[in-house]
């Protein structure tokens, strides 16, 4: 079974991206409309939307990156997973019915389309899709890479392909991609989710109760290894410090009511009430997928400290290290789909409402109306979108790694920090105004680049994004608190009456 | 008090928070490293030293995270805010003595030098993973089972209906 490990992997890979274009094909069937394309029509259940948050939240970085943290810095990172319990409860009491009562009265296909119907103004609309766009091409490049480097690793392993390039790489996993992406839009993004949903929650599961049975002892002498060696490392504030933790605890729970492609999804489900049990789905899954990063991150961990395997070149390398040494061959196929599915569900979702920025706001905030055959401009913006965050990607890779560094920067924190304020705070508060709503989304953008390009680190471990976030919304509160109420629309002011 | 201001007041909280974790010095030594032996991990140091004279701080900005999520969750439910104080209420003690908890357990842990184990972790993580984090979704229980009471009710889905077909009936008239 051993000599089968390769086979089974790449099979495995191959299989699930097989899966993926075959849902494009039926979902390119259903999508006739740019409502479609974007919004699936508004026709999703609440099982489909659930599935759909909680995969797109679990990016690859929950399956390499977050087992790399915990490997590196002990317990620190498991307050990003935490927040499982305050992230769903913020932005669906914000916005769980608010934002799906705006789309369907406005028929809105786009986050920026409720903004500009909230406010009245295309200035908030355009500075939202360019805020939406920055942050998508930094985001997408960072999932496109991955992709390209999880299948060269995999590649690289077989005869045939030993000597297989990244940009190789890049061009078949991004092809499958902006496959599925162009014929089925945002349909076939959610019904792939659903896909990659179950593989990522079977792969969390199984790898959780290997990582169980992997150190002799079990989990309590894992810990006691790890304690013995550094108690604060299994503390509860890791090697990263109380303030570091509870910052990033902060930015992830309160950033959550700000990510544009979560957001966007509550748009779609058909019965808003229908919503009550979206939350429930997003944290089941979530919960059972993120035990894969706490289990794998400890026991590596553990075993390189007791002296049981060798010291890791990166922490990156721990979740792959772990499925190739001591996880059947059987379950490390699957959870190098699961990675394949962790990645892909996140990058769809990107492209999608990157596309929905580059074709359908910009647009209509420069012109006053959209696009002619917006279908079509749907589909050339999603290739364009990937192209350039391809190229993006590959550049970044081999000349300037500080280019992916700062769009890559531009994640959950910049997305919280512009959004929060002028969508989960605007569409509750009728005091909210344009202006205030554009100099929070101007300051944060100015804030998190500011931040990054300077190399500020804010004293005391708090994270730069927390610093980002408070200061949009003192701005935010502080101008519309100082202006006067401004008179809203009767129908939006009675929309949000409800 | 109004409830706009109340959340604006939270987040002035936060911010105060912030600012006293930056501006508290350094402790003089500690602060996590490299590991002495592994290049790849960093090494917490001596958690006595990073946090001993600092919890105090730490509570604080605790603190101020938990009030200002919950004044956001009541913002949200903010036209039903009156029914569901108690559960918000509640909810946010029951959250603050299991956090208030962890920093107690943990100041044990630091002077403990041979920690048991509870379900395979030390006190005050066991406290994080097993009692905070399960008590936060409390509110996530709250929307679920009482979304007709303190979310969106049949009335207000009447008043949705109304307004869509208002609408409808504007851009008929528009249309003809």
């Amino acid at each position: 079974m051993e000599s089968l490990r390769q086979p089974i992997i790449l099979t495995s890979v191959v299989l699930y991206m097989v899966v993926c274009v075959a849902v494009g094909l039926w979902a390119m069937r259903r999508t006739r409309s740019a409502r479609d394309f974007f919004m699936a029509g508004r026709h999703l259940g609440f099982m489909v939307t659930g599935v759909a948050i909680f995969s797109s939240t679990m990016s690859g970085f929950g399956f390499v990156g977050g087992p790399g943290l915990i490997y590196a810095l002990g317990w620190s990172s498991v307050w990003i997973v935490i927040t499982i319990g305050f992230t769903p409860a913020v932005s669906d009491f914000l916005l769980g019915k608010r934002l799906r009562l705006f789309a369907g009265y406005c028929d809105s296909v786009s986050l920026p389309d409720v903004v500009a119907a909230r406010y009245g103004d295309e200035k908030v609309r355009l500075l939202t899709a360019v805020a939406i766009l920055l942050g998508v091409l930094g985001y997408l490049a960072t999932q496109i890479l991955a992709m390209a480097t999880v299948l060269q690793s995999i590649l690289r392993e077989t005869q045939l392909f030993s000597e297989i390039s990244l940009a190789a790489c890049m061009v078949v996993s991004v092809s499958v991609l902006v496959f599925y992406c162009v014929t089925g839009g945002i349909i076939a993004g959610v019904y792939t989710d659903m896909v990659q949903g179950a593989v990522m929650v079977v792969a969390g599961l199984l790898v959780f109760l290997t990582t169980l049975a992997v150190f002799d002892g079990g989990p309590e002498a894992a810990v006691t290894v790890l304690m013995r060696d550094d108690p604060e490392s299994i503390g509860p504030w890791g090697t990263l410090g109380m303030i570091g933790c509870l910052s990033w605890y902060f930015m992830f729970a309160a950033g959550g009511a700000g990510q544009p492609h979560l957001l966007t999804k509550t748009m779609m489900i058909r019965d808003v009430r229908q919503y009550r049990w979206v939350p429930l789905v997003n944290v089941i899954g979530y919960s059972v997928t993120a035990l894969l990063w706490i289990g794998i991150g400890l026991v590596m961990r553990a075993l390189v400290v007791a002296g049981k395997h060798p010291e890791l070149a990166s922490p990156d390398a721990a979740a792959p290290e772990f499925l190739q040494h001591y996880a059947h061959p059987i379950l490390a196929g699957v959870v190098f789909a699961g990675l394949f599915a962790a990645i892909m569900s996140t990058a769809d979702a990107f492209l999608n409402i990157g596309a929905a920025a580059l074709v359908h706001d910009i647009p209509k905030a420069l012109r006053g109306r959209s696009l002619e055959r917006e279908l079509l401009w749907a589909r050339t913006g999603t290739v364009i979108l990937a192209l350039a965050a391809a190229l993006f990607a590959l550049y970044s890779h081999y000349y300037n790694d500080r280019l992916i560094a700062l769009l890559g920067a531009f994640g959950w924190g910049t997305f919280g920090a512009a959004l929060v304020p002028a969508v989960a705070i605007g569409l509750n508060w009728k005091r909210a105004t344009p202006l205030a709503a554009t100099v929070a989304i101007a300051a944060s953008l100015v804030a998190n680049f500011g931040i990054e390009l300077t190399g500020l680190h804010v004293p005391g471990g708090v994270h730069g994004g927390t610093v980002a976030l408070l200061l949009s919304l003192v701005l935010f509160f502080g101008i519309s608190f100082a202006s006067k109420p401004p008179r809203l629309d009767p129908e939006i002011e009675a929309l949000m009456d409800i | 008090m109004q409830l706009d201001k109340i959340l604006f007041a939270s987040i002035l909280l936060m911010c105060a928070a912030v600012a006293l974790a930056t501006l508290l010095p350094p402790a003089e030594g500690a602060g996590s490293g490299a590991h002495p032996e592994l290049a790849s991990m960093r090494h917490g140091g001596s958690g006595l030293e990073r946090h001993g004279g600092r919890l105090w701080a730490g509570w604080l900005f605790g603190t101020a995270m938990i009030l200002m999520f919950v004044a956001l969750i009541a913002f949200g439910a903010r036209r039903h805010a009156r029914d569901f104080r108690g559960w918000l209420i509640g909810g946010t003690a029951a959250v603050l003595a299991a956090w208030t908890w962890v920093i107690a357990a943990y100041r044990g842990y630091l002077a403990d030098p041979d920690p048991e184990l509870y379900l395979a972790l030390p006190a005050p993580t066991a406290i994080m993973a097993y009692v905070f984090l399960p008590l936060t979704l409390i509110f996530i229980l709250c929307f679920v089972l009482g979304f007709k009471r303190w979310v969106l009710s049949d009335e207000d889905l009447e008043q949705y209906q109304r307004l869509i077909e208002a609408r409808r009936r504007e851009e008929g008239k528009g249309g003809s």
